[in-house]
């Protein structure tokens, strides 16, 4: 996208405003965004502040909830090691593995946000990963597995409204499952 | 042996390290935001006494034992965050091995951060030896771990595997063709967090950028690194075709090359900034065959020594920014001379 203000140069600076509720959005270059006077209070190298991020995160979540709702998750508090909803909205970290339980139903969407997915796929506790041979080149993909990953495949064909796409690996999710019927048979 | 950063691994001339890093906590102790210090030192205690951190040759650091310098050194390698470093240094070590290419780190975002490092593109064997390690140490302290999440770590942004894989790409000539926006764009599109590891202000200096998985849970950890690895395989590919396209108009490239060597050796005083600029054209350089006074290995060890805290390390002395500019045009002619 080129710049908004000068229009020659690639922008590579988004800046967000919101004016009265009305959000609005500037695409700048570098050298305009300096020369509006974008940059003199900040920071191009601020990192990320991740407990920002959850707090903006879950607030605007908590704002399309029913009241009743966030009143019962402010009041959430972890019986282990005491972190309070708040104080994980601060500083983006629990206290202990008991507040993954505790806070589970407020960190699913955040959860999704975050990584798309919220099912644990990785190594189970104990097993031995480097066993099971990470060796990329020869991978296979059990059938079982494939079914699942085209599901997904296809949720998201949808979602972005590729229908060719999702069209084929509807085919494709048929042709598997009658093939397994008939092992069934 | 040598340390592993000295050293040049597969597809150097473009992916300059692999790092992988695993964040495990304790089972049965709060995570480090809610730790007792008697807690924090029994976990010291109890990875200073155990087998496997003997049997990988680790020694324990504490940070509270190293000079200032050492702890910023440490993190100019990648191994320490420089947010940890300047707070509570109280019950915080490092277990690190002779060639340095396998740091844990001890409480400090979690109870252990498990790193391993190599030169050049190397994801499955840096994985495979993370995962080794962290199944012997899971066997002594058990490991946090819920069937729903996976391994629990302190900050969600890590949850499941805990598992961030890395590369650190040398990307010049992609940004000297202006190609870099569109594949930064792509590598941002397939799930991937990059960022520039040098800037100043605004500008990016040196063309040097990290690549990382921002998934850590809802993907099997081959799959990150499978990802991550089709992914660098794919930017590899790029540059050097971007490299091809430069290297038609020969007489221009060398004498870019060129001319940024001969301001990098024969200075009297470098700073920092025209260091990493002018290191970004040499490598390329030696990378493409076009300057031979130097090795590749010698460019790796100055662009680690080369860096503020380390080149105070290795003159052994505290240095302030005007001698470090003379000290470092020092280096460089030391090291081009071994």
């Amino acid at each position: 996208m080129m710049c908004s203000n000068c229009g020659k140069k690639e922008a590579n600076f988004m800046y967000t405003e919101i004016i009265n509720g009305v959000k609005k959005e500037v695409r700048l270059c570098s050298d305009c965004a300096r020369k509006l006077g974008y940059l003199d209070n900040m920071s191009f190298n601020m990192p990320l502040d991740f407990s920002n991020f959850f707090g903006d995160f879950l607030n605007e979540y908590d704002s399309l909830m029913p009241s009743l709702f966030t009143e019962r998750t402010k009041a959430l508090k972890c019986s282990s090691c005491g972190t309070d909803y708040d104080e994980f909205l601060t500083t983006g970290q629990f206290g202990c593995s008991n507040c993954y339980d505790v806070f589970q139903d407020r960190i699913e969407p955040l959860l999704r946000q975050l990584h798309g997915d919220t099912k644990y796929l990785g190594k189970k506790s104990g097993n031995r990963l480097s066993k099971m041979n990470v060796n990329l080149e020869k991978e296979e993909v059990k059938e079982d597995n494939k079914l699942n990953i085209l599901k997904r495949n296809l949720k998201e064909a949808i979602k972005v409204e590729n229908y060719e796409e999702a069209a084929k690996i509807r085919d494709e999710i048929k042709a598997i499952e009658e093939k397994e019927k008939g092992d069934k048979k | 042996m040598m340390n592993w950063y000295f050293q040049s691994g597969k597809e150097s001339d473009v992916v300059l390290d692999t790092k992988i890093t695993i964040s495990r906590n304790i089972d049965g102790f709060p995570f480090v935001l809610k730790l007792k210090d008697r807690q924090a030192k029994e976990i010291l205690d109890t990875l200073e006494q155990s087998d496997v951190i003997a049997n990988y040759n680790l020694k324990m650091l504490r940070l509270s034992d190293m000079d200032e310098l050492t702890r910023q050194s440490l993190v100019e390698k990648y191994m320490l965050n420089s947010k940890y470093i300047n707070t509570d240094l109280q019950n915080k070590a490092i277990l690190m091995n002779e060639d340095e290419n396998i740091c844990i780190v001890l409480n400090e975002k979690d109870h252990l951060k498990i790193q391993v490092f190599a030169s050049g593109l190397e994801l499955e064997s840096s994985l495979n030896l993370a995962m080794e390690i962290e199944e012997k140490l899971d066997k002594e302290l058990k490991f946090a771990y819920n069937n729903k999440y996976g391994y629990l770590t302190s900050s969600p942004t890590n949850l499941g595997t805990g598992l961030r894989a890395s590369v650190i790409v040398h990307l010049p000539a992609l940004s000297k063709t202006q190609n870099l926006s569109k594949i930064l764009e792509a590598v941002n599109d397939l799930g991937m967090n990059i960022k520039n590891i040098y800037r100043e202000g605004n500008r990016v200096k040196g063309n040097i950028y990290q690549i990382s998985n921002k998934q850590t849970l809802g993907i099997r950890e081959k799959d990150i690194v499978k990802n991550l690895k089709a992914i660098a395989d794919k930017i590899v590919e790029q540059e050097r075709v971007a490299r091809k396209i430069l290297s038609k108009n020969q007489v221009e490239l060398e004498d870019e090359l060129y001319r940024s060597y001969g301001v990098l050796t024969n200075s009297r005083k470098v700073t920092n900034e025209e260091m990493i600029q002018l290191m970004s054209d040499v490598r390329l350089g030696v990378d493409m065959g076009i300057i031979k006074e130097i090795t590749d290995l010698k460019v790796n060890k100055l662009d680690i020594l080369s860096r503020s805290a380390n080149l105070q390390k290795y003159f052994g002395e505290n240095l302030d920014v005007f001698d470090r500019n003379i000290k470092r045009a020092e280096l460089i002619k030391k090291i081009i001379k071994e």
